[in-house]
């Protein structure tokens, strides 16, 4: 007897047919990790498959970086010139040695605090969803997530001579209605970010037809 | 007279005492700073697992030990 109607099986396919970008040299620091290993997120779906995991372009971080190396040259540089020329008469050995370990304490906090705000706040494009997690400070985050099938338009923005000599931008997603744009922030490579979201609305739209 | 030399002594002493008191007061600050940046790294760990996530709980661990290590040194020496 002839099948009048087949019902689909309910299996998404979680094959992942996405063309790799030009270069995809990556470690655990990358900013631009394309299909990363050993890599996970909280609420990761069984069968989800992670494409893009993105953080803000390294050389985003030359200010507090810059900062930071200054603040641990500092003392180095400075008392032995305050001490040989006597600048301060009598700074007793206990509060000197006070001063240097409250510096440096203060220092490693300022590098620690500020590596682990660009470690953590990512945006990640899964064949399934877009999330973007933003660490604001130590104390605030912010999760936004949204459906591949939501979205309808990607646009990128590279301005200035730093971004264009580094190759980095701001990608903007556009989600249905009146819904979020999910930003991500000064991402390497934002022509290839665009591309790769677009081949997956693509692939979206073809499964739900 | 014996009120006069403690008066005098106090009042000697009081602006080490101030530095000590604001000093502590700074570092203890720092210490709870410490344990909540322990705690987001962890909190930050499970929402991205990472293979250097465990490092990264490490090194804040070291941050915390340093702070409690400098409160420490502070009551002690200043």
């Amino acid at each position: 007897m002839p099948d009048i109607f087949v019902a689909k099986t309910g299996k998404k396919d979680t094959s992942v047919k996405v063309t790799p970008p030009k270069s995809n040299k990556q470690n655990d620091m990358s900013s631009f990790m394309f299909m990363p290993d050993g890599l996970r997120f909280e609420t990761q779906e069984p069968g989800e498959v992670i494409i893009l995991l993105l953080r803000r372009h390294g050389i985003t971080n030359f200010p507090w970086v810059f900062t930071g190396l200054a603040l641990v040259i500092f003392p180095v540089i400075v008392l032995p010139l305050v001490l040989l020329n006597q600048i301060i008469p009598s700074v007793p050995p206990f509060l000197f040695n006070s001063i240097v370990l409250i510096w440096y304490l203060f220092t490693f906090s300022y590098i620690l605090v500020n590596f682990l705000l660009w470690y953590f706040t990512v945006s990640i494009v899964t064949n399934e969803r877009i999330i973007d997690i933003d660490f604001l400070n130590v104390l605030h985050k912010k999760f936004s997530e949204t459906r591949i099938s939501k979205v309808e338009d990607v646009t990128q923005r590279t301005g200035g001579f730093i971004q264009a000599f580094f190759n980095y931008g701001d990608v903007f997603v556009q989600t249905a209605a009146n819904e979020q744009v999910f930003q991500f922030h000064a991402v390497p490579q934002p022509d290839e970010v665009v591309r790769i979201i677009n081949q997956l609305m693509g692939k979206e739209e073809e499964e739900n037809q | 007279m014996f009120n006069d030399e403690l008066i005098g002594q106090f009042i000697s002493r009081l602006p080490q005492l101030i530095v000590k008191i604001f000093t502590v007061s700074m570092m203890v600050f720092h210490l709870l700073f410490a344990i909540i940046v322990f705690r987001q790294t962890r909190v930050m760990s499970k929402v991205v697992e990472a293979k250097i996530s465990p490092s990264l709980v490490f090194i804040t661990v070291i941050h915390l030990l340093s702070s409690l290590f400098v409160l420490g040194w502070v009551i002690l020496f200043l």
